[in-house]
């Protein structure tokens, strides 16, 4: 079954706004505990996530 | 960092990446917000000593802080679907000629005094969203119908949800209320008649403001003379509602005159004719609202007994990579059983009672609701979540700082009165509210108002009334608005027609400060 295009977006940007509220405390757990592969995962994903929003209106 | 014209432009980049995209290239706020954060993390790596942990408290303050806000806005839009949904808004479109059929009356009626009242009892993005849809039932374009009640509200946001914007000020200054309250009042007093002439402007041309100008200037000399009486004896509190109230009931009176009086019609929903209890059936969620705000925020025991829940979180102490510190704090005190978030949801949850009980509501209504309001809430929660990271970044390294550092060095005593209140707009345009405006720039106001010897008080009530008409043109507000209206993503276009008109009043305060200021100090 496929989605049609507004429901698509609508997911996907439901996604970011969990990864924009979840990743910072994520972010933060990582880098006081000097996980450093997490903090580096979690950072970009943060950032790809805003990237998302600027290149996909 | 060192104040320099570059690291003042650094500064000011993510600021003006906003208002480009949006005004010059018609981007939506969530998208320029987006840009806008991505500019701010890049200046705050490259040039102020950024770094990730500090991103990451930054990110958390930022949620906070939205948090706070976003329980409103999906209260607002909740109740906004509701009344969408029971047909509510239709009725209120078809009721408000029955008090007078004057256009322009109805327009000072709905775009200004209903959204200032609103403002007053639920706070960020209620107002508009249950102005603005009303004002399209009633023929007027979308677009204008935004313009008109953002700019009828904007001066009620400094007094609005229990003067919360004023009581941060007075905190982060130390500065008495009891002196400020009295400049505030003469401030926004004097902003009235620009704001009810621009709106007849927009709504109903040049006839109409000729036509409607008496009418202005009794509600703004009414309104005026409450918000002072009422802000000199230290009942700022309910310095919104009261001015509110009283200009309702001065324009009501003035439609009994024969130049203003409305026609009695009969209001028709569809081929019946609503009686009055149809009608109040009709206006339940709002009555509720107007009930349940009134009685949280005005019966003490009441207020005290659900004050006791309370919620704030601890921060440390962060430092830039350059020595910026932000030092260790808390989290404004959230109680979650007296928020404007929670009074909208009881609202809404006594209202679909009563409305599914008349015949309201069908089965499928509330899944109609529901859905309406998650697709809304989703744009919206991230322009917030967005544009408050951007505040906080730029907080955290020092550029906010930078940036307010560089206007009180550079400019001089006599134009900088004329200067603060555009201070304002920026702090509440970048982070959505003019309590975060003030909390971020109150004390460098105060101190910079401090070295030029000029009247504190006066700066600070300058600051309090910039930062109240800067917020309702910020781009997180404005998502919330253009939901409600279908124009959704179109926030750019509306910003464009926003901006210049809104500037008018802000402008009126700006020079009136200039001058006042200039009197107290003897013309020096």
């Amino acid at each position: 079954m496929s989605l049609s295009k507004g429901t698509k977006k609508f997911r996907i940007r439901m996604l970011i706004l969990v990864f924009e509220v979840l990743l910072p405390f994520v972010l933060l757990y990582a880098l006081n505990n000097d996980y450093t592969l997490l903090g580096r995962i979690t950072s970009a994903t943060l950032v790809l996530g805003i990237i998302y929003l600027v290149v996909f209106k | 960092m060192e104040l320099t014209l570059g690291s003042w432009l650094l500064s000011f980049l993510p600021i003006l990446t906003v208002i480009l995209l949006m005004l010059l290239f018609k981007w939506g706020a969530l998208r320029a917000s987006a840009m806008s954060w991505l500019v701010a993390l890049a200046v705050s790596l490259i040039a102020f000593g950024g770094s990730w942990l500090l991103l990451a408290w930054s990110q958390v303050k930022a949620l906070v802080l939205a948090a706070n806000l976003l329980v409103i806005v999906w209260g607002a839009l909740l109740l906004y679907s509701l009344a969408s949904e029971a047909g509510t808004l239709r009725t209120i479109s078809l009721f408000i000629p029955r008090l007078s059929n004057d256009r322009s009356i109805q327009l000072l009626l709905i775009a200004w005094l209903l959204t200032s009242f609103l403002q007053g009892m639920g706070g960020f993005g209620v107002a508009v969203a249950v102005a603005a849809p009303i004002l399209v039932g009633m023929g007027y374009d979308p677009i204008l119908s935004i313009v008109m009640t953002t700019m009828g509200h904007a001066w009620a946001v400094a007094f609005g949800g229990m003067a919360s914007a004023f009581e941060s000020l007075i905190a982060v200054t130390h500065v008495p209320g009891m002196l400020i309250a009295p400049y505030a009042a003469v401030l926004f007093a004097i902003s009235f008649v620009p704001t009810g002439v621009i709106i007849t402007l927009l709504g109903t041309g040049w006839k109409g403001v000729r036509h409607a100008f008496p009418a202005i200037f009794a509600v703004s000399l009414t309104m005026g003379a409450t918000l002072y009486i009422l802000n000199t004896n230290g009942f700022w509190s309910l310095s919104t509602i009261g001015p509110s109230l009283v200009g309702i009931a001065t324009l009501v009176l003035l439609t009994r005159l024969p130049g203003y009086r409305g026609a009695k019609t009969a209001i028709l929903n569809g081929a019946q004719e609503l009686n009055t209890r149809d009608l109040v059936v009709h206006l339940t969620p709002y009555i509720f609202l107007v009930i349940i705000g009134f009685s949280v925020a005005l019966i003490r025991p009441l207020n005290a007994f659900l004050n006791q829940v309370s919620i704030s979180l601890k921060y440390p102490e962060i430092a830039s990579g350059l020595g910026f510190i932000t030092p260790a704090e808390s989290s404004p005190v959230i109680h979650p059983f007296t928020h404007p978030g929670m009074v909208l949801l009881v609202t809404v949850l006594l209202s679909s009672i009563v409305l599914k009980h008349e015949g309201m509501l069908s089965r499928t209504s509330p899944r109609r609701i529901l859905s309406l309001t998650s697709h809304n809430v989703v744009d919206a929660s991230l322009g917030m979540i967005v544009m408050a990271g951007v505040s906080t970044i730029m907080t955290h390294v020092g550029m906010t700082s930078t940036l307010a550092q560089g206007i009180a060095v550079t400019v001089s005593g006599v134009i900088y009165p004329v200067v603060v209140p555009f201070v304002g707009v920026i702090g509440a345009f970048l982070t959505g509210t003019n309590n975060n405006s003030n909390i971020l720039f109150g004390a460098l106001q105060a101190e910079a108002a401090s070295l030029l010897k000029l009247n504190v008080p006066l700066i600070l009530a300058a600051q309090n009334a910039g930062g109240s008409m800067g917020s309702v043109m910020s781009p997180t507000k404005l998502i919330v608005s253009c939901i409600t209206v279908g124009l959704g993503g179109q926030e750019g276009k509306v910003l464009r027609k926003l901006i210049g008109y809104g500037l008018i009043p802000i402008a009126v305060i700006a020079i009136a400060t200039g001058i006042w200021s200039w009197l107290l100090t003897g013309g020096a």
